[in-house]
Formats: C-alpha cells, sequence, structure tokens
C-alpha cells in the first residue's frame, strides 16, 4: 500500500465531509428525514409517493449545487475513463446493489453510522469491502 | 418551511460532495484501489460528515418529531437480515434487538437464508 500524496486532499475533503454532514444534519432536524441519496432518488421515482416533494427539492438542490458553485469558481475537474455503454451498466448495477443494499455510502454510511445503527455499520463495511475487492479485481488481476 | 430545508440541505450536500473532490469518479476510484497509488481522501469526507451529524443524527432518534413539528421517519428496521450485508460472501451476521447486540459468526455452509 502506497498513499498516493500529490492527489490527496485531506483539508478539503474532510471540510466536504463536513459539510455533508451540516446537510444530513438539517434534514433530519427540519425534515426529520434520512439524506440517504440513493433512497431519495428511489422514492422520486416513484412519482406522487409518501414526502414526493421534499425529496425531490433536496434532489433538485443537489444537481443545482454545480451550478451556484460554477457561478462563483471553476468547477473541479471530473475523470471519466469508461465509455458509455459501461457507464450504463455500472449505473444500473449501482442502483440494484443500493437498493438491495436498503442504502449507500450517505444513507448507511455517513447517517446509519452516525445514529450507531448497527446495520449500517455492517453493511458500510460490507459494500466498502466489496468495492475494494471489485477494483482490485479489476485493475490488479484483470487488467494487469 | 421543510421544502425551503430540504432544498437548502440538497444544495449544501451537493456543494459538500464538490469540496470533498467526490463529484470525481475517478477519486473515489483511487480510494478503493488500496494496492496501487491509495488516495483516502473519501474516508476523511465520510468521518467529518460523521463527526457533525452524529450529535443531530442522535438527537434525532430520541424525538418523536423534528424541530419544525413534522414526524421523525428514521429507518426502524434493527435487524440483520442480509440484504443490506450484499451477496454470499459475506459472515453470517444475526443482530438481536432485545439486548442490542450483534453477533458475527463464519459463514456455514447450508446456513438458512437471511
Amino acid at each position: 500500500m502506497s498513499i498516493d500524496w500529490i492527489n490527496f486532499t485531506p483539508w478539503t475533503s474532510a471540510g466536504g465531509g463536513a459539510l455533508i454532514g451540516l446537510a444530513a444534519s438539517l434534514f433530519v432536524l427540519a425534515n426529520g428525514r434520512i439524506a440517504g441519496i440513493s433512497g431519495l432518488i428511489g422514492s422520486v421515482m416513484q412519482f406522487g409517493s409518501e414526502g414526493w416533494s421534499e425529496k425531490a427539492l433536496f434532489l433538485l438542490g443537489l444537481v443545482i449545487a454545480p451550478l451556484l458553485w460554477g457561478a462563483f469558481t471553476l468547477l473541479p475537474e471530473i475523470e471519466i475513463k469508461a465509455e458509455w455503454p459501461a457507464l450504463i451498466i455500472a449505473g444500473l448495477l449501482v442502483g440494484v446493489g443500493t437498493r438491495y443494499g436498503s442504502g449507500c455510502t450517505s444513507g448507511h454510511g455517513v447517517c446509519g453510522i452516525s445514529r450507531l445503527s448497527a446495520r449500517s455499520i455492517t453493511a458500510t463495511m460490507c459494500f466498502m469491502f466489496a468495492g475494494f475487492a471489485t477494483v482490485y479485481v479489476i485493475r490488479h488481476v484483470v487488467g494487469a | 418551511m421543510i421544502k425551503l430545508s430540504a432544498f437548502i440541505s440538497g444544495l449544501i450536500f451537493g456543494l459538500g460532495l464538490l469540496l470533498a473532490g467526490m463529484a470525481n469518479p475517478a477519486k473515489v476510484l483511487a480510494f478503493l484501489d488500496v494496492v496501487g497509488a491509495w488516495d483516502p481522501s473519501l474516508a476523511l469526507v465520510m468521518g467529518g460528515a460523521i463527526a457533525v451529524a452524529v450529535i443531530p443524527l442522535n438527537w434525532a432518534r430520541k424525538n418523536k418529531q423534528s424541530l419544525l413539528g413534522v414526524p421523525m421517519q428514521l429507518p426502524m428496521k434493527r435487524e440483520l437480515d442480509g440484504r443490506s450485508q450484499g451477496a454470499s460472501a459475506t459472515p453470517d451476521v444475526r443482530c438481536c434487538p432485545c439486548q442490542r447486540r450483534t453477533h458475527i459468526s463464519a459463514p456455514r455452509s447450508g446456513s438458512p437464508s437471511w
């Protein structure tokens, strides 16, 4: 294991994380809801479901964020190496996986761990481990 | 008011993702590539988020209503049913809600579905 010190961004990442924590806190304190992005998207896809407008507004804020950011400063660089068919398949797998696992990095990893849910702590360890294993196989076994 | 707070929450969440560098899939992949050139940034994102959210979310757990007077809608499921733990490669995990304790044991062949 070697740390990529050039790309490692401890301060902005911890600061960005604190903003995510602030957003999750505001959403639960004001709206009484968990800021789990996969769950929110899942609910908004079911038009007219419980709390639809609140959830849609959260997601609207989320997608407007880059526009607000871009109005003041340069947007961070985004690197996507995969071709679009791979992205569609990857997106579908993320969707199926997060619904099957009842949550993603935001719902289980941030909100669930914060409320000390054994279920979420276990889920986060499992999907992180699965992620490490998948990238290892793709990059260092298949792609070696 | 709850609509405004929902929108503001999403907006702050998005700005946080951008500041953290998590809008870039390559950075997320660099976190998952532990044997390559490892970028531990994502761990700090989660750490920063949890450090801020742990007190508000635990307050929420103990309250039936939000500060704006709407009902708390937190997940009630406590048992580890194996779904959120992914596929067959995961260990056999069971949680006893009565004791609030989790038992983790090695996977057994032919164990019942959970």
